[in-house]
């Protein structure tokens, strides 16, 4: 980690991404894979991607506290945008769990998810965001530190929000099916309890084959847990920040126009991993409040 | 495992950090957007369901009012020309009777006057009866002064008034 930016070393630059430079003393810029250090704020290191994700939580908030000065009964304006996305959410949502109440339940979780991510995804697509920086010296080297980053071009924001997302699977799933009910989810204590009375009181002795497999599928099911946290984070990082590099290997080759078409198509993956984030997150929590029996 | 923490330069405060960054937005989008939102659309779509019912049964009120109306007016127009046509009757009735009744009274005009002219008839040939009695007997007393006794003078005067009496009264009778 670097230390804090002093103002002689913060330089204002505008350097093509992925350009890089192989020669010592000239200025090397390397798309790297992970956020670059900007300063510390209470001991805290902020990242690049970090900063960016104030940004869109800023820029949440304040459309939020607008949006809910201006709301009214009958809408008018930014409110008819804000009711057709949050009613084509709920139906999405519905055709998920099937059934609005249901739907609403998740809903804080699920869209507010869709919402960050998709910003995150188009706020690191905007001009200046990882090519507006400082130049750091380093070792003898002069390297560019761009001052904003996609933020989920970062492993840290996508395992945290994979972590979070799968959290809160776990919470509620304990809320809508017991304690013991979530427990057995991935232990199967109640299979082993429930094998001597099949055994000996029902004769069914297939229970003796049968609740073992079980047991053990719940503990692959706790591996899988583990994997979902994998597979959310890795997904959206790995696909946000290929499109970073294919947007800047294509500046590269050609810096005008050629991106372009690059440039859409980065929107609709921004779009499209953030709706399957939130779909999946929808799906996990839909199957983890459903009961263990049911949800076979 | 330790390889990806430095390849990707995983740090547990940068995923804090973005956990409360993400916990900032929940709440945010809760109480400020997703909340009073589902709310006012949720009131929105009571209020449309509410004013449809409404405009349902205000239509329907309408169609019985119609309904109600078409009734009374027939019923209006069944009792008027049941009117009409009681109004015709007595007309009619009230025609024979006014009819009759002023046929009674000529009839009773007629009677009165024949009684009249029969009582005039009388009376005038009494009168007649009388002066020709006195003029015949004044007559027969200037021609037969001399001849006629007294008894045979009545006599003659009884029987020529019985004549004119007779002739007299019939033409009279005939004339009215």
């Amino acid at each position: 980690m670097t230390a804090p930016i002093s103002e002689n070393q913060i330089e204002a630059a505008a350097v093509p991404a992925a350009e890089t430079s192989e020669q010592p003393g000239e200025l090397t810029h390397e798309t790297t894979l992970f956020a670059e250090p900007i300063g510390t704020v209470a001991g805290l290191t902020v990242t690049n991607s970090l900063l960016t994700s104030w940004i869109v939580v800023g820029l949440i908030v304040v459309v939020a506290i607008v949006s809910r000065l201006k709301m009214s009964r009958i809408p008018s304006g930014f409110q008819n945008y804000l009711e057709v996305v949050v009613d084509k959410a709920l139906e999405l949502a519905d055709s998920v769990t099937g059934s609005r109440a249901t739907s609403m339940k998740f809903l804080p979780i699920v869209f507010p998810l869709f919402i960050f991510i998709l910003l995150s995804n188009w706020l690191g697509l905007l001009p200046g965001v990882g090519s507006i920086g400082f130049i750091e010296q380093h070792g003898g080297e002069r390297l560019f530190v761009p001052l904003l980053r996609g933020s989920t071009a970062d492993l840290n924001t996508t395992l945290a929000l994979a972590l979070m997302a799968v959290i809160a699977t776990h919470v509620f799933s304990v809320v809508a099916t017991s304690f013991w009910g979530y427990l057995n989810r991935f232990v199967g204590l109640n299979l082993i309890l429930e094998l001597p009375k099949k055994v000996f009181v029902e004769r069914e002795y297939t229970a003796l084959l049968v609740n073992p497999i079980k047991f053990f599928v719940g503990l692959i099911e706790l591996v899988g847990e583990l994997a979902k946290v994998a597979s959310l984070s890795f997904r959206l990082f790995g696909n946000i920040f290929a499109g970073e590099v294919l947007l800047g290997a294509m500046a590269v080759i050609f810096a005008y126009v050629l991106p372009i078409p690059f440039m859409f198509l980065e929107i609709i993956v921004g779009v499209i991993q953030a709706l399957i984030f939130a779909m999946l997150t929808l799906v996990f929590l839909n199957v983890m409040t459903t009961s263990h029996e049911e949800s076979h | 495992m330790e390889s990806i923490i430095t390849t990707f330069h995983i740090d547990w405060k940068l995923i804090i950090a973005q956990l409360v960054n993400f916990a900032i937005v929940v709440g945010v989008l809760w109480f400020f957007v997703l909340k009073p939102l589902t709310k006012v659309m949720a009131e929105r779509t009571a209020t449309i369901e509410k004013s449809l019912r409404d405009a349902e049964a205000v239509k329907q009120h309408l169609r019985r009012a119609e309904e109600e109306k078409q009734a009374v007016i027939r019923e209006a127009q069944q009792s008027a020309r049941q009117i009409i046509e009681a109004a015709k009757v007595t007309a009619v009735e009230q025609q024979k009777k006014t009819v009759a009744a002023a046929r009674q009274e000529v009839e009773k005009v007629i009677t009165e006057g024949k009684q009249q002219l029969r009582r005039e008839q009388t009376q005038m040939v009494a009168e007649v009866k009388a002066e020709v009695a006195e003029v015949v007997a004044l007559a027969a007393g200037k021609v037969l002064a001399g001849v006629m006794t007294k008894p045979i003078d009545r006599a003659l005067a009884q029987q020529a008034l019985d004549t004119v009496t007779r002739t007299k009264g019939a033409d009279r009778v005939s004339r009215v």
